[in-house]
């Protein structure tokens, strides 16, 4: 089941098309990534899914709901935490997220239950009483994602939720994340394309406003497999060795470092194959020094996804 | 909801420093005029000969004078208690919280004044304490201290609703409170802007049209249908723009 579906959003300021036809989906209970360059359109397919903006052709699906169709259930529905936390600075913490939850309607006789649940998950109890502006960005950051949850939405957005924290910082936002998994399918959008890796099912890449790529990223990885290296070390070379890696790869590169040869297949290789290349390096008399695989990771793939 | 917004809003007002600046400077002024209008009043009074003084008018010469000089002064305050209504929620993206709350845009817009005018009606409340001095000095008709007062709080509520107006068409607080004094200043002038004209029609329509000729109905002891219809549709006016600016979110 599909928690967010959007089908074919065009969104245009004027005569500046902002996105266009943009459509992908995020399942249920999932993290889903949302990738992209400054100014790719994520903000704003975010504000779109979101409903502050409204002005977008297209359809927006929130568990099933066209959110033009039910607008009012969907508040129920979302949280979200976009670009810097919505947040009064004069407010004590708790004195914030209990007006934000009147704010959303949280029965009256919940609100200091989910108070409490924000503060023990966020982890805010140090700094509970205290008024907001006197904050570290960290604490703020956390405080802005306790709003997006005090209501217990079944999907929240984050809108890249470490931007400009310290890695100690970064690292207690991706253990959060993932903490909210159990009970909160998320989209987010973020830089860090290694913390992405690390937390999400799901990725979707966006760039000038369109689509590029979407799916899980075992899927992207196996789409961009070709693309993987191999590399071999060895201390001496003959022409026979040399077409027989060429037989392997066509696309074959050699170096000389050091006395040192550098190959690099453009191929990913399976184990087998690994094998037989190390078994031929016998046959061939080739000292060999050593055989590696290179992967393309997410952030090789954004590149050239982006790139293109 | 309207009522979570008041709080909300009303606690942050009295958090602030604003709050008790706007007070005291208010209350210094006040009292100044008051002072200065009272001491001029009894001086005339004692230099006058016995036979007649009786043509000198307290309720003219004191408080109507102290009623005009709190319009005046509520023409400069006004924008400063509104500016932070929607222009800080623009500027801080807090906004995006009423949006995307189960909250209608009637009820932020009317917790959001609701607080203004709160915070205009203790002003107002707290110049109360000059009627109660002179309680014991026979004023004659005191009539007209309800109907001052009352045409006192439906100013300072036109104030509010076009500085809120203000408030909500720019990002900025020091935008707010310049566009907020000069639509104002504009709805005060427009019974000068009626002795320009020769052209009968449109003289009258100015005069309607003037703030300032229905608060002086009010003074004087009158109350009318017309006066209190015109504020009413000031209030609804401003109302519904706020309502269409609030709604057209894509200006954000």
């Amino acid at each position: 089941m599909n928690a967010i579906e959007l089908k074919n959003v065009d969104l245009k300021f004027g005569e500046r098309q902002i996105l266009e036809n943009i459509s992908f989906k995020v399942q249920k209970g999932q993290i889903h990534g949302f990738l992209g360059p400054n100014g790719a359109g994520k903000t704003t397919t975010m504000k779109c899914i979101v409903h502050l903006l409204t002005h977008f052709d297209g359809s927006i699906y929130i568990n099933d709901q066209d959110i033009k169709e039910q607008k009012l259930n969907l508040h129920n529905e979302l949280g979200f935490l976009l670009e810097d936390p919505p947040l009064y600075n004069d407010m004590k913490v708790k004195e914030y997220l209990a007006f934000i939850a009147k704010l959303k309607k949280v029965p009256s006789h919940k609100i200091s239950q989910r108070v409490d649940y924000c503060k023990e998950v966020l982890d805010l109890s140090e700094v509970f009483e205290r008024p907001i502006e006197h904050l570290s960005k960290g604490f703020k950051q956390r405080v802005g994602i306790a709003q997006a949850i005090i209501h217990d939405p079944s999907i929240v957005i984050l809108d890249e939720p470490t931007i400009g924290l310290d890695p100690y910082s970064v690292i207690e936002i991706r253990n959060l994340i993932l903490k909210l998994k159990k009970d909160h399918t998320i989209l987010l959008s973020s830089h860090l394309l290694h913390e992405m890796s690390l937390v999400c099912d799901e990725v979707t890449i966006i760039s000038n406003g369109r689509i590029l790529e979407s799916g899980s990223i075992e899927d992207i990885e196996k789409r961009f497999l070709k693309d993987s290296k191999t590399y071999l070390k060895t201390l001496k070379t003959t022409p026979e060795w040399e077409s027989y890696l060429k037989s392997k790869s066509i696309n074959c590169e050699k170096s000389l470092k050091d006395d040192v040869y550098y190959f690099t297949l453009h191929t990913s290789l399976d184990f087998k194959a690994c094998a037989e290349i190390v078994k031929k390096t016998v046959e061939f008399n080739i000292d060999l020094i050593a055989i590696d695989q290179k992967h393309n990771t997410l952030e090789d793939i954004f590149i050239k996804v982006v790139d293109k | 909801m309207i009522f979570t917004v008041f709080m909300k809003e009303i606690k942050s007002y009295y958090r602030s420093p604003l709050a008790y600046f706007v007070t005291g400077l208010f209350l210094l002024i006040v009292g100044w005029m008051f002072f200065s209008h009272l001491s001029f009043f009894i001086e005339n009074v004692q230099k006058a000969p016995v036979h007649m003084r009786h043509s000198y008018d307290f309720a003219n010469e004191v408080i109507i004078k102290v009623f005009g000089n709190i319009n005046f002064l509520f023409l400069f305050i006004t924008p400063v208690l509104c500016m932070r209504s929607f222009s800080e929620e623009y500027k801080n993206k807090t906004i995006d919280l009423y949006y995307s709350s189960p909250i209608s845009y009637f009820e932020l817009i009317l917790g959001k004044t609701l607080t203004v005018l709160t915070q205009g009606f203790i002003l107002i409340l707290l110049t109360l304490i000059y009627p109660l001095i002179l309680s014991n000095l026979n004023i004659g008709d005191s009539s007209f201290l309800f109907t001052g007062y009352l045409g006192l709080a439906l100013n300072y509520a036109s104030y509010c609703c076009v500085g809120i107006l203000a408030s909500s068409l720019s990002s900025s607080p020091v935008i707010a409170v310049l566009v907020g004094f000069v639509f104002n200043l504009f709805l005060w002038m427009m019974g000068w802007f009626s002795t320009l004209t020769s052209n009968y029609l449109v003289a009258e329509i100015l005069k309607f049209l003037s703030i300032n000729v229905h608060y002086q109905n009010f003074v004087s002891g009158v109350i009318s249908f017309s006066d209190i219809s015109f504020y009413f549709s000031l209030f609804s006016i401003t109302f519904l723009l706020i309502h269409k600016r609030l709604e057209a979110r894509f200006w954000l």
